[in-house]
């Protein structure tokens, strides 16, 4: 009887439900969005101040980059070009090195504030290295660099806007050293740092006090604040960690992304044309490709693997190029083991030792490197015949053209043969022949030098070993402990600057794996690190290149390649060697629907 | 009872220690954390060097800077409790926080649902042993158990992301897809239900029938456009529900039962608009309200169980709460796709199912279109975790229905005249999870320590993540983090799994 009822029921609801059905639910307005050109990396964003030695990384830099003004920036040339919008440099005085720092009137943090002196002032007092240790320690990646040359407080002028520093020696690398770049505003440094109440103007001028008057106590919660408060992996709840000069601000930040919005009062410098930036922190490549496909990330760039090159060919409705990195592959010979290119081998016969090593150089096989290797993933690659120079860079295509590379261009076996006869060296020569063995590209590169090598008589033994210990202190390349006479690694540039090749070259030098000395090369460095300019230094820099390449000690072989793509909605994305890499001309991007 | 916890506690702090100090040295071991730096040519790397040193303590030797690291840990009593920090200068504390909410986001589903599937198809598959269906079953869980989880994770993005938001495009089923789909659930079913000859077919046919019903409606109609249930819809379902728990909690014969669950189905259609109305309320949805909703169902069910009382009661009870959540489960469920227009149109731009991360950017929006956002960045590692790990629990469960099918008190309860649910559901199927219990509990333990390799492929930021790129940086601090967290859980759930047991099956004590 109640079952009877209860389906009664049961068919009088259903029925009226059936009326009703016609004018289900409806959604409305649920969603408020923006668009947004997504990009990817590998990594996450950890911090907004990427100057310290924790926050230094690429993928800190990365975006620091989009939201941060500064003097200059490299393009994809890589040329070093100069944003005269945020503000000017000029040299003063070449003795003592006189530079005049200044920031264009309206340039202001995204709080209001002005940019001026007192920003550069912070930078400059974050990077020396008496403010790097101790009880005042801002531990900044820049410690212990160029900027320790400047040891006389800068001096302000132009009612705070600029700043004059003045170096005790000549120093070639003042223009590429970003370390006076306004870096972290000064008044919120201040601020977070807890000392008074002060803010904005006021607060700026706190602190170019305490750095004027080398005030320990005050400086020590400055720097505190400089090194950790700007660490975060998620929004801040302080919005004022979130002030900025760039393009860009920050708005929301994650373990997986990081949202970057236009700077409506942005104006100095190149203007963004899209409204909104957002990266995405995803490790692996494929998934990076995969995510590309599915029109989740728009752009991408990493190290180019013949897995993510071969995925990315023929895919609708994307573009992708490799290019060459400013990192480059090279081979040393070892000078100072005992070995075949030491001339202690032949009682010091330098001669001797020369022709041995030059006919070493001889038979490795560059090209079919190249060929083999790296064109697979790059058709466009191209040998690398510069040691201090990267192709593009100023002062490249002279330098490869005059420091003898050319005859290292074609394996030569007779020609190594007649200088191993000259020198009278029986053969086989024993070379020992020394990499990371777990990979695949530097196997490659021993096996194709190996094979190539025995034609003209020398016997190339396998000395590898795993990355982690071939670059290991204790028993890797530079502890002295590891025996080998020939060896293959890459150099990584991270900017045009003259020095930074200087300690793999001079005499005696900790980096100076190879035990290569001279005097020449060393009295060239000398003059390199003085010269007034980084123009003034590349004639320098070319003959200690052609020495380089005339003593047979370090053979370029090429650069390693990148690969990028973007969505073909996405017009003017092109990837440079130096970091940001593909980011570098972000304010050009545009997007059609 | 009380001093077997308390010689367990004591031996679990001495591992704890032991097995710390053992990886922490082989931690250290394994690379060198100075190694980027080494590599770089700028000139002031000495610097960075001791910046570094300094930060790490890596001037003390691992086999004593493990007593520094311990001391933070020890900290705790004190209120000082530390953890050390990262290379790039984060508190590992706060990483494990947000690795392990991040985790528990990715891995909880994949479980719970795993063990419901695993389970299933193990009690299914035992009940027919030996038959192809369970011959299919045990290949197809085996090829997904031995293929490497990066590959099923690539494949799923290829197909089920990238294909299938092509395919949406334009959702429509073509005629060979559709005739193949219907003759793959024919077969499915056929094999499920068994039978004589005559009973396969026909289930065959219906199965297949239904099927092609189904996906030429959705072709036709485009209902993958705009898809949703409306009340008629979510109505037969809520009735299929119901008719399906009331066989498996108390069998049909049970008229009180049987009649409670479809009152409580048919009150899901009675509420359906005043719950809609309920729904449109974006400020008071979210998480919350919509547990305690279900949880209300689940009292209504209860409640209506109790009135329609019967011989037993409490069944009446139990059968209208599981119908009850079910119900509220479908409202919810017809709720979401309503909103599933604008979630593909305006959120997803025609691409719905995500192949990275936990969600869309900066999505800002009602619980719905969140939830779905929530949906469709899970699914594919989900499905990913799940086809890994289904072989162990359905062998599991089978292997175990099998035992208890058997023994002695099965025959019996045969032999006393008990229909063949109430032996299989009541008698062995109860006795038969004991054993995959402890296993369910070592599973919770080790679900802490995340999925490393489905993080890395679906660019999720847990503790697989955390941990993996740890190591590859030899960044000691979180490591020791990961490994404090993983090594407590999986201690804590042992534990709990070994008095679970006893408390499951009076045979076995714990007071050894």
């Amino acid at each position: 009887m109640k079952i009877k009822r209860l389906l009664a029921i049961g068919a009088v609801v259903t029925a009226s439900a059936l009326v009703l059905a016609g004018c289900a639910p409806g959604g409305g307005s649920e969603v408020v969005s923006g668009t947004a050109i997504s990009a990817a990396q590998n990594g996450a964003m950890t911090s907004m101040n990427a100057l310290t030695a924790t926050g230094y990384s690429t993928y800190n830099s990365n975006i620091s980059y989009m939201f941060q003004s500064t003097f200059n920036y490299y393009d994809n040339t890589p040329k070093l070009v100069k944003n005269t919008k945020f503000g000017s440099y000029s040299v003063v005085s070449k003795s003592p090195l006189t530079i005049k720092y200044t920031i264009n009137d309206g340039v202001k943090w995204s709080d209001g504030t002005p940019v001026n002196a007192s920003d550069m002032l912070l930078a400059w007092a974050s990077s020396i290295s008496k403010n790097n240790k101790g009880t005042v320690n801002f531990g900044s990646i820049n410690a212990g660099s160029g900027t320790d040359l400047i040891t006389k407080t800068p001096t302000f002028s132009d009612n705070d806007r600029s700043m004059t520093v003045i170096y005790d020696q000549p120093y070639v690398d003042w223009e590429p050293l970003t370390a006076l770049n306004p870096n972290l505003p000064a008044h919120i440094v201040w601020e977070e740092a807890g000392i008074d109440k002060k803010t904005g103007t006021d607060a700026q001028k706190a602190l170019v006090s305490a750095i004027q008057n080398n005030n320990t106590a005050e400086l020590a919660k400055v720097a505190k604040a400089w090194n950790h408060d700007w660490n975060f992996t998620a929004t801040p709840t302080d919005k004022k960690l979130l002030v900025v000069d760039g393009p860009y601000k920050v708005t929301q930040l994650t373990k997986q992304y990081v949202t970057l919005v236009a700077n409506p009062d942005y104006t100095w410098g190149p203007k963004p044309k899209v409204e909104k930036i957002t990266v995405r922190f995803i490790p692996d490549q494929t998934a990076q490709v995969q995510a590309l496909q599915n029109g989740e990330i728009s752009v991408l760039y990493g190290q180019a693997t013949a897995d993510t090159v071969k995925a990315l060919q023929g895919l609708k409705g994307i573009e992708s190029t490799t290019s060459a990195t400013a990192t480059f592959e090279h081979v040393d010979l070892t000078f100072n083991n005992g070995g075949p290119f030491d001339p202690k081998t032949y009682g010091g016969d330098a001669a001797k030792a020369l022709a041995v090593r030059q006919a070493f150089f001889k038979v490795v096989p560059r090209q079919e490197m190249l060929d083999r290797l790296i064109k697979p993933l790059s058709s466009t690659a191209k040998l690398d015949d510069s040691s201090l120079f990267i192709p593009g860079q100023p002062g490249y295509d002279q330098a490869a053209a005059n420091n003898g590379s050319s005859d290292y261009q074609t394996v030569d076996v007779a020609a190594a043969k007649a200088l191993l006869a000259k020198a009278g060296v029986t053969t086989p020569v024993t070379v020992r022949f020394a990499y990371a063995n777990d990979n695949p590209r530097r196997q490659g590169e021993f096996q194709l030098i190996q094979a190539s090598a025995k034609a003209a008589g020398f016997n190339v033994t396998d000395v590898g070993k795993p990355t982690d210990q071939f670059f290991d202190p204790e028993v890797g390349i530079g502890s002295g402990k590891y025996d080998y006479d020939a060896t293959v690694f890459a150099y990584q540039l991270t900017s045009s600057t003259v020095t930074q090749s200087e300690a793999n070259t001079t005499t005696g030098n900790a980096y100076n794996y190879q035990g290569y000395s001279n005097p020449q090369v060393d009295a060239l460095w000398k003059q390199a690190k003085v010269a007034t300019s980084g123009a003034a230094a590349i004639p320098l820099q070319q003959k200690i290149d052609a020495y380089l390449w005339k003593d047979a000690s370090t053979l370029t072989l090429f650069q390693l390649p990148d690969v990028s793509a973007w969505s073909s909605k996405l017009s003017n994305v092109k990837d440079a060697p130096y970091s940001p890499n593909i980011f570098w001309n972000f304010f050009d991007w545009t997007v059609t629907k | 009872m009380l001093s077997f916890i308390a010689r367990r506690f004591v031996a679990s702090l001495a591992v704890l220690l032991v097995a710390s100090y053992l990886v922490y040295v082989l931690a250290a071991s394994s690379g060198d954390p100075l190694s980027d730096l080494r590599q770089s040519s700028l000139p002031n790397k000495q610097t960075l060097i001791e910046q570094r040193t300094a930060l790490l303590h890596l001037d003390v030797p691992p086999f004593l800077r493990y007593f520094v690291w311990l001391g933070g840990v020890l900290g705790a009593f004190v209120g000082q409790f530390n953890l050390g920090d990262t290379l790039d200068g984060q508190h590992v504390s706060d990483l494990l926080g947000n690795a392990m909410g991040s985790t528990l986001q990715l891995v909880t589903g994949s479980l719970l649902i795993g063990i419901v599937i695993g389970v299933t198809l193990g009690i299914v598959t035992a009940l027919r042993q030996y038959s192809g269906f369970d011959y299919t079953v045990t290949f197809i869980s085996f090829l997904f158990f031995s293929l490497p989880i990066f590959w099923i994770a690539v494949m799923l993005k290829q197909f089920g992301a990238i294909g299938f938001n092509n395919f949406l495009a334009n959702p429509r089923v073509s005629v060979p897809a559709i005739i193949i789909l219907s003759l793959l659930s024919g077969v499915m079913w056929m094999g499920i239900v068994g039978g004589n000859g005559r009973r396969r077919l026909t289930t065959f046919l219906v199965a297949a029938a239904a099927a092609a019903i189904v996906l030429v409606y959705i072709t036709l109609t485009g209902w993958l456009d705009n898809p949703s249930l409306g009340p008629v819809v979510t109505t037969g379902l809520s009735a299929g529900a119901a008719v399906i728990v009331t066989v498996l909690s108390t069998g049909w014969a049970n008229k009180r039962s049987r009649c409670t669950a479809l009152t409580v189905a048919g009150l899901g259609l009675v509420l359906y608009y005043p719950l809609h109305a309920l729904f449109e309320q974006f400020s008071i949805i979210n998480i919350f309200t919509v547990i305690a909703l279900i949880i209300l169902f689940a009292a209504l069910g209860g409640v209506t169980g109790w009135v329609w009382g019967g011989l037993d009661r409490w069944q009446s009870v139990r059968t209208g709460a599981i119908t009850g959540v079910v119900v509220a489960l479908i409202l919810l469920l017809d709720r979401f796709l309503a909103s599933w227009n604008i979630y593909f149109t305006q959120v997803a731009n025609g691409r719905p199912i995500g192949t990275i991360g936990a969600s869309t950017p900066d999505l800002v929006g009602s619980f719905w279109v969140t939830g779905i956002d929530s949906f469709t960045h899970l699914v594919l590692p989900t499905v990913a975790l799940i086809l890994a790990s289904l072989a162990g629990y359905s062998r599991y469960a089978r292997a175990s229905l099998l035992e208890v099918m058997n023994q002695d008190y099965i025959r019996t309860a045969r032999a006393k005249g008990l229909t063949e649910r109430t032996v299989v559901m009541r008698h062995a199927f109860r006795n038969a999870l004991i054993p995959i219990t402890t296993v369910i509990a070592l599973d919770f333990g080790a679900l802490i320590s995340g999925a490393i390799v489905t993080e890395n492929v679906f660019a999720w930021s847990g503790m697989g993540a955390l941990f993996n790129q740890a190591l590859n940086k030899v960044d000691l601090n979180p490591i020791m983090g990961f490994f404090l967290v993983t090594a407590i859980a999986a201690i804590t759930f042992n534990f709990l799994a070994d008095i679970l047991y006893s408390a499951l099956d009076p045979r076995i004590r714990v007071s050894a």
